[in-house]
């Protein structure tokens, strides 16, 4: 049983870090964010066993976590310094610009962004996630789009095409 | 989708693939592991165990063995055993006197097979190892069967059958010594000497390590810098901590065939916690930056690496550690003691502690001496408290076993996620579980 999980763990850890990080715009808060949100299924693993989709069910809390720390932010603060110091390169130049594309976006409609973009969920599966219409998702999409590309865009950036 | 939408969605799509690889780049990778292959190797190795162990049950009553004076007690939480006594089994051989502080060089044949003795009187367990369902090792001591100056001797016994059955085999030592016994096989294991049982015995010995390399059928000492105090065995490695005229102590390592042991740390720590190739050291003291507060160094292909550990400031007192994979980490931390009571905090880390996330923790009775992490389960032992254990990360806590006296239990410990043992710390007897610590049977010495 605890092969299963390490496995699972192992195989969703990265990706769900980039999510979440994508939502909170840290990524040292992200990954301790999702720490915590595998730590619970742990406690869990024999019911989300039987899941169709585990993976949702420790994304979604590992959102609900983030929002809830993000809201407290003492206590987000108080994880964040409990962290190791990271010597990692800083971010270039065009993932701070998409992260701050992404904070200044309504938090649901950053959620349906990195869900569609970097979750690769359907905008059915989106509106499954979040309960609500497909129609309402699909609203969020367009007005999200929207939003970053404004922010995103410079005439020379659109002309050459892929970042990186 | 509209068609500017599609547009749109297409120059998203790159900055997103992009952020993706980048941001994966700086993520930690977690523990990879061949856990689903190794899962079924455990699974195949129980099945010829529990195969190997039905045959030596069978066979063992006419084996000439002791058997315990076994309550077959399958003792539930709250302690209220549900069947009869049996009766105890004599052992054919009955005059055969075990051969309590047998040196090496009078020790056994020396072909591989200890020379079997029975259970000496008045045995009183201290230490334990496993190293398969069936296989294992006690370390304690026994009143002397011969007059001697000092009053008790050590005593080794062995078990073939997951610990329903226990022979005497050769015991390194004079007087009888607190200590610790690991084996890593059948045929290597170590005791840990920390000091005389009885401090006004003459002949007793301190930071001594003994070693055996043909399943305790003779035992030797094993020369290291200082006064060995801990011993760990896993992943065909043994590891010592051993502390010198330096205050602070090292850590030496050796392949568990040979005794020659190699330095890889130095620096506070006195507990030491071991899975597959890599040793977690951990305690209470101060780091290189003169910081208080717990002490956690991660070593790893041979090299140590200090790093934050588990504890909060106000619960880094003491603490323990337990590794339940490759990768993930229990830490109990505790803060300063009141009487029998003491505040207690729970982490766990998935990846080598890197990173610690707190969980649910029992409440502050007792003082924690030992915790042992199966995937599933958390189970704490210690000075007066019962064995607790949690299965849902430490959202509740129940009481696994009821403690047989004020002192409670100094150890317990899993095999794999159903064999367990827990050790009293009155030494009045030993338990075992096969459930994953639902029951436990208690098994008391003659």
């Amino acid at each position: 049983m605890s092969g299963s999980f390490d496995e699972f763990y192992a195989a969703h850890f990265g990706t769900l870090v980039v999510q979440v990080h994508a939502g909170i715009g840290n990524l040292a808060e992200a990954q301790d964010v999702v720490q915590e949100a595998f730590c619970r299924a742990w406690g869990r693993w024999e019911q989300l066993t039987g899941y169709d989709d585990p993976v949702a069910w420790v994304r979604r809390v590992a959102w609900n976590v983030a929002i809830s720390r993000w809201r407290r932010s003492r206590t987000a603060l108080r994880y964040v310094l409990r962290q190791r110091v990271e010597h990692a390169a800083g971010p270039g130049p065009e993932r701070v610009a998409l992260d701050a594309a992404l904070a200044r976006l309504p938090v649901k409609q950053r959620r349906a962004v990195v869900l569609f973009y970097l979750a690769d969920l359907t905008t059915m599966e989106i509106a499954e996630d979040c309960g609500v219409p497909e129609s309402t998702v699909r609203s969020w999409l367009h007005r999200a789009r929207a939003a970053l590309l404004d922010q995103l865009s410079d005439p020379e950036e659109v002309r050459r095409g892929p970042v990186g | 989708m509209d068609p500017s939408d599609e547009r749109t969605d297409a120059v998203l799509g790159d900055h997103f693939a992009a952020y993706r690889a980048r941001t994966l780049a700086h993520v930690r990778p977690p523990g990879a592991l061949a856990a689903r292959r190794g899962y079924v190797r455990q699974r195949q190795r129980r099945l010829m165990t529990a195969l190997a162990a039905f045959v030596a049950l069978v066979l063992g009553a006419a084996g000439g063995t002791y058997a315990l004076v076994d309550h077959h007690g399958w003792v539930g939480p709250g302690g209220h055993p549900t069947a009869s006594p049996a009766s105890r089994t004599p052992s054919p051989g009955t005059g055969e006197s075990p051969r309590p502080g047998a040196s090496p060089s009078d020790a056994g044949t020396g072909s591989g097979a200890p020379a079997d003795t029975g259970v000496p009187p008045g045995f009183q367990p201290q230490s334990v190892t496993f190293v398969s369902t069936s296989s294992a090792w006690l370390l304690g001591s026994a009143p002397c069967l011969s007059p001697r100056a000092w009053s008790r001797c050590p005593a080794v016994l062995r078990s073939q059958d997951g610990g329903r059955t226990w022979v005497g085999v050769p015991a390194p030592g004079d007087a009888a010594y607190l200590g610790d016994i690991r084996f890593a096989d059948t045929r290597n294991g170590w005791i840990v000497v920390r000091g005389p049982l009885v401090a006004k015995d003459p002949g007793g010995a301190s930071g001594v390590l003994y070693a055996t390399h043909d399943g305790g059928a003779t035992w030797h000492t094993v020369s290291l810098p200082g006064k060995a105090t801990r011993v760990e065995a896993a992943g065909g490695r043994v590891w010592v901590l051993a502390r010198a005229d330096a205050p602070v102590p090292s850590a030496y390592l050796a392949p568990i065939g040979g005794d020659t042991f190699t330095q890889v740390w130095s620096g506070p720590g006195s507990g030491i916690a071991v899975h597959g190739r890599n040793a977690f050291l951990y305690g209470v003291g101060r780091d290189a930056n003169e910081l208080g507060g717990d002490i956690f160094v991660v070593v790893k292909d041979g090299t140590g690496s200090e790093q934050r550990g588990p504890c909060d400031y106000g619960h880094d007192k003491s603490v323990v550690l337990a590794a339940a994979t490759d990768t993930m980490l229990v830490g109990v931390c505790g803060g300063a003691r009141s009487g029998n009571t003491q505040p207690k905090q729970l982490a766990v880390s998935f990846d080598l502690g890197v990173s610690w996330a707190p969980i649910g923790t029992p409440d502050g009775v007792g003082i924690v001496r030992s915790v042992a992490a199966t995937g599933p389960a958390t189970f704490l032992a210690g000075a007066g408290m019962p064995i607790r254990v949690t299965r849902d990360a430490g959202r509740t806590w129940t009481v696994a076993l009821a403690a047989p006296g004020p002192d409670g239990f100094g150890y317990v410990g899993f095999t794999d996620d159903t064999h367990g043992v827990a050790l009293p710390a009155n030494g009045s007897a030993l338990y075992l579980t096969t459930d994953a610590g639902r029951t436990w049977t208690a098994h008391q010495f003659p």
